[in-house]
């Protein structure tokens, strides 16, 4: 009975936060639930719109929903209208562009890097091995 | 240089990176409305059914500020806003009275002073949504041309009214007469 109460205290926040939307098509509310989980809620910066109980992340999910079911919204209608508001901070997945390609690209850069190091430290043991010989 | 001090290079660099990412304010977000032409203000003027008129306030710099009357940061930031407005009578200030209703919001300005040249509803919070707005209370600076020149998240302190609002007001305003 107490395990029981408490689990349910666990479970609660988790269903109790999220409106629930109906959609015209499967697509429209796969879209939905894409979206939910990839736009960030912008004041609880660490949380995605569907894990957010703020306001304004059910304001935003709102807009979303509305969006989707009678504006026929695509992904990157939804993704432009959120970005020109609160900039590419609300998308999870950062665009590849100009101030962005380091956060891309460093871990190629530092694969080679460390390939490189690699390669020469084998050369010069080989060196080394061949000095003793 | 030794090899061996490599290394050491190495892991002062990163402690550097990591200094200065831990103190970067993860909460300042710039606005990507800077510099853009400020989004429409599309609502009632508060308590009456009329619309409010922003072309009024083209080829002017004006002030947009969000407030509520149940926001405690508004109220604390309100009586410099409304000495500003004393001090510098041609200071324009549009209120943008965010998730609140007229009731509250009217006998809150009729109580803390209302230094705004218009205020316009936004029960909803939809023309909130449209300026990127975060929390109440939020500040906006609009130039003559209608963009977006800087924006103040937060309650507006003395010190950022005479050091940051007020100054960079002037610069836009010296701007426009040039």
């Amino acid at each position: 009975m107490m395990r029981g109460l408490l689990l349910w205290l666990c479970v609660f926040p988790a269903w109790a936060v999220v409106e629930t939307y109906t959609f015209d098509t499967p697509e429209q509310q796969a879209l939905y639930h894409e979206m939910v989980r990839e736009l960030r809620c912008v004041v609880c910066q660490n949380q995605n719109l569907i894990e957010s109980n703020a306001p304004i992340a059910q304001d935003l999910r709102q807009q979303l929903y509305q969006m989707i079911r009678y504006q026929a919204a695509t992904r990157d209608d939804i993704v432009g209208f959120m970005t020109q508001r609160y900039g590419d901070f609300v998308l999870y997945r950062p665009p590849l562009q100009a101030n962005s390609w380091l956060l891309w690209f460093a871990p190629v850069l530092m694969f080679v890097f460390g390939v490189g190091l690699w390669v020469q430290f084998i050369r010069r043991s080989q060196q080394q091995g061949s000095a003793h010989e | 240089m030794t090899r061996s001090a490599w290394p050491f290079i190495g892991f002062v660099l990163l402690v550097l990176l990591f200094s200065i990412g831990l103190m970067l304010n993860p909460r300042e977000v710039p606005s990507p409305l800077l510099n853009q032409p400020a989004p429409s203000l599309q609502g009632n003027v508060l308590g009456s059914s009329e619309l409010f008129d922003g072309h009024a306030y083209t080829n002017q710099v004006w002030l947009l500020n969000v407030w509520a009357s149940w926001c405690s940061g508004c109220l604390s930031e309100h009586p410099h806003i409304v000495a500003a407005k004393q001090r510098y009578p041609d200071m324009t200030w549009i209120g943008l009275n965010y998730k609140d209703s007229a009731t509250p919001a009217q006998a809150w300005l009729a109580q803390h002073g209302n230094p705004y040249q218009a205020v316009i509803e936004d029960p909803s919070g939809r023309l909130g949504l449209d300026w990127g707005i975060l929390g109440v209370p939020e500040t906006f600076l609009i130039d003559a041309q209608g963009r977006v020149r800087a924006k103040w998240q937060g309650v507006i302190s003395e010190a950022r009214l005479q050091q940051e609002i007020i100054p960079a007001w002037q610069a836009l305003n010296a701007e426009t007469e040039r």
